[in-house]
């Protein structure tokens, strides 16, 4: 069984290696833009269903890391790979800000909390305006440039790029999962107050769990801008907002590669719907909606009930080993 | 006397906008209370009180109050009915928290996109309740803002009466501090949460009608009373209806003090602080207490 999932992700990773080379630009923009989106996706799942803290700040930190590393390189001329560790440290920041008062809350509180803090940030955005362009957007970021290779001149640079920091990060995640930490998060999640008795600190895992969750999101966020050419307060904005919710909520809440599935899926739609015009933020609206009613457990789940008995016998191989 | 003139002016503005923004605020307060759930749309149904008194009054030709009263009964409508096709099945999830915000996002999502793909995005905007001013020496209100604290004031001492003094408002305050005790001695929760989401819907939709004249009419509204109706429950803590109201005065006179002598822009920022400093002293909020 462990042979079998191996070869599909060999496979996977052969397909998304080779594909910039059939798919055409189109596909290889959304393809970047799904790596982007999944790695935000899985970075909100690890905080909001695996340490089950009702987050919303995650597009908050997103901007907090483009504005971050796009503010540095512009004004002090800083090589734009730093710019990514800067934008992941900026976001980290804003992560540990956030994090201090919701240390103390709980449930709803924090979520209420995160709302107001994603919606102060274009605020300071508008009021700083002389730097950051204010709604115009940040431009004038420089682009990479790796062994003498130009990222400007095609899309190919900035997919590998994408999709380097699509698998680090998904491993990483994968590796905090299945770690103590992982551990601690869904124990403090499924009963609180056993884990805190057995000793696991709460408020010390939940500013760990805000930290790696923004500096993730930080980076991508650095990464996105520089795709993308413009940083701007537009990626607060309700409809992608709703889109990044849509992913988690599809994926399915605390199921790590159901997100990643989500994120494709949603950005693929998303796309696809662009002609819908104005009836395109009720068509995202309806399938949050419906996707919660009908499908509690989103894709991941839709997918696990499919190799349901395949994987316990998985579980029970490696208990035996 | 000169110097006091801004002041006064200020501290009159606060007022009104702190009775205002109790209203707006207090069907996010009553849901919470009654049903342990952030109700996301409530913005939609504020954003959507100014939308029908606009679409009876402008293009239906009502008469102002007709058109009023007509929105506010169908915002109570809606209230049943989104109660008993969305949240109805839903309540009975362990994870019911997080299920309602998100639900109730879409929802809000919903309804604010709605307006624009039925009428068009044109700007929309409705009458003051009364036009004119009062100047008496130096001070200066507009009828409106008269007609906004008289109404607000109205509004929630009757509020407060049907709590304290009618047997639902009775039961509403006994499910607020304990479900499972309200549940013994036989009230029937679901009929009761299903009333109050309508009264909070109807409360946010007159909120919207008297907020209107001071915006526009469009989605963004929404979202952005939203964010101040958030700050100003937390603030207060989740459920307590006095503390709603107690920090919407608060909210209210800070916004008119930080409008007159920093600017409009810098309202939010200063509501967010003010939140957050808050939140160090007081984990729960002014009155608020764990769920």
């Amino acid at each position: 069984m462990g042979d079998y999932r191996k070869i599909i992700v060999i496979l996977l990773l052969l397909g998304l290696l080779s594909c910039p080379w059939f798919s055409g630009p189109y596909y290889t923009h959304l393809l970047i833009i799904s790596f982007i989106w999944a790695v935000v996706a899985s970075a909100w799942n690890l905080i909001m269903g695996y340490a089950g803290i009702y987050s919303f700040a995650q597009l908050a930190f997103f901007t907090v890391g483009a504005y971050g590393a796009g503010l540095v390189e512009v004004w002090l001329k800083v090589s734009p790979w730093f710019g990514l560790l800067i934008g992941g440290l900026a976001s980290a920041f804003s992560g540990i800000i956030i994090a201090f008062p919701c240390l103390r809350l709980k449930g709803l509180y924090i979520c209420l909390v995160t709302i107001a803090f994603h919606q102060v940030i274009p605020i300071f955005i508008k009021l700083g305006a002389k730097w950051t362009g204010g709604d115009v957007g940040l431009m004038g970021m420089p682009h990479y440039h790796f062994l003498g290779y130009h990222f400007g001149d095609s899309k190919m640079g900035y997919y590998y790029l994408g999709l380097f920091l699509f698998l680090l990060f998904h491993i990483l995640i994968y590796k905090i999962i299945r770690s103590d930490i992982g551990l601690a998060f869904v124990a403090l999640r499924d009963s609180e107050g056993f884990a805190e008795s057995l000793g696991v600190d709460r408020q010390r895992f939940n500013l760990i769990v805000f930290v790696i969750s923004a500096f993730i999101t930080g980076v991508m966020g650095a990464f996105y801008i520089h795709y993308l050419k413009v940083a701007t307060p537009r990626t607060l904005e309700i409809e992608i907002f709703a889109a990044a919710i849509m992913m988690v909520v599809i994926g399915g809440l605390g199921r790590f590669p159901g997100v990643i599935l989500g994120a494709f899926f949603v950005t693929f739609v998303d796309e696809w719907l662009r002609t819908a015009g104005l009836i395109r933020p009720i068509i995202f609206g309806g399938i949050i909606i419906v996707s919660i009613m009908v499908f509690p457990r989103g894709l991941g789940g839709l997918v696990e009930s499919l190799f349901q008995s395949q994987n316990l016998t998985s579980v029970e191989s490696s208990e035996t080993k | 006397m000169q110097i006091m003139t801004p002041i006064i002016n200020a501290i009159i503005s606060g007022i009104v906008l702190g009775a205002l923004y109790a209203v707006m605020s207090m069907g996010l307060t009553l849901i919470y209370g009654v049903g342990r759930m952030f109700n996301f749309a409530h913005g939609a149904f504020i954003f959507w009180g100014g939308y029908f008194t606009w679409f009876f009054y402008s293009k239906s030709q009502l008469h102002y109050s007709i058109a009023i009263v007509l929105g506010i009964v169908i915002l109570f409508l809606l209230g049943l009915i989104i109660d008993r096709v969305m949240l109805y099945s839903l309540r009975k999830k362990p994870d019911f928290g997080i299920i309602s915000v998100l639900v109730t996002l879409g929802l809000a999502i919903i309804m604010g996109n709605a307006g624009d793909v039925i009428f068009g995005t044109r700007i929309k905007t409705i009458p003051k309740v009364i036009d004119g001013f009062l100047k008496v020496g130096d001070f200066t209100i507009t009828y409106h803002d008269i007609a906004t604290l008289v109404i607000s004031v109205v509004i929630l001492l009757s509020l407060e009466l049907f709590l304290r003094k009618t047997t639902v408002g009775t039961a509403l305050r006994a499910i607020s501090q304990d479900s499972v005790g309200a549940k013994i001695v036989g009230i029937n929760l679901d009929r009761l949460f299903a009333f109050t989401l309508a009264l909070s819907a109807a409360l946010g939709g007159i909120s919207g009608v008297l907020l209107a004249p001071r915006f526009f009419i469009a989605p963004f509204v929404g979202w952005e009373t939203l964010f101040k109706a958030v700050v100003i429950v937390i603030f207060g803590g989740l459920g307590s209806v006095k503390g709603t109201l107690l920090s919407a005065f608060i909210l209210g006179t800070l916004e008119a003090f930080v409008s007159m002598y920093m600017g409009m822009f810098w309202v939010a920022p200063m509501w967010f602080i003010l939140l957050v400093a808050v939140l160090f002293i007081r984990p729960k909020g002014l009155f608020g207490e764990w769920a």
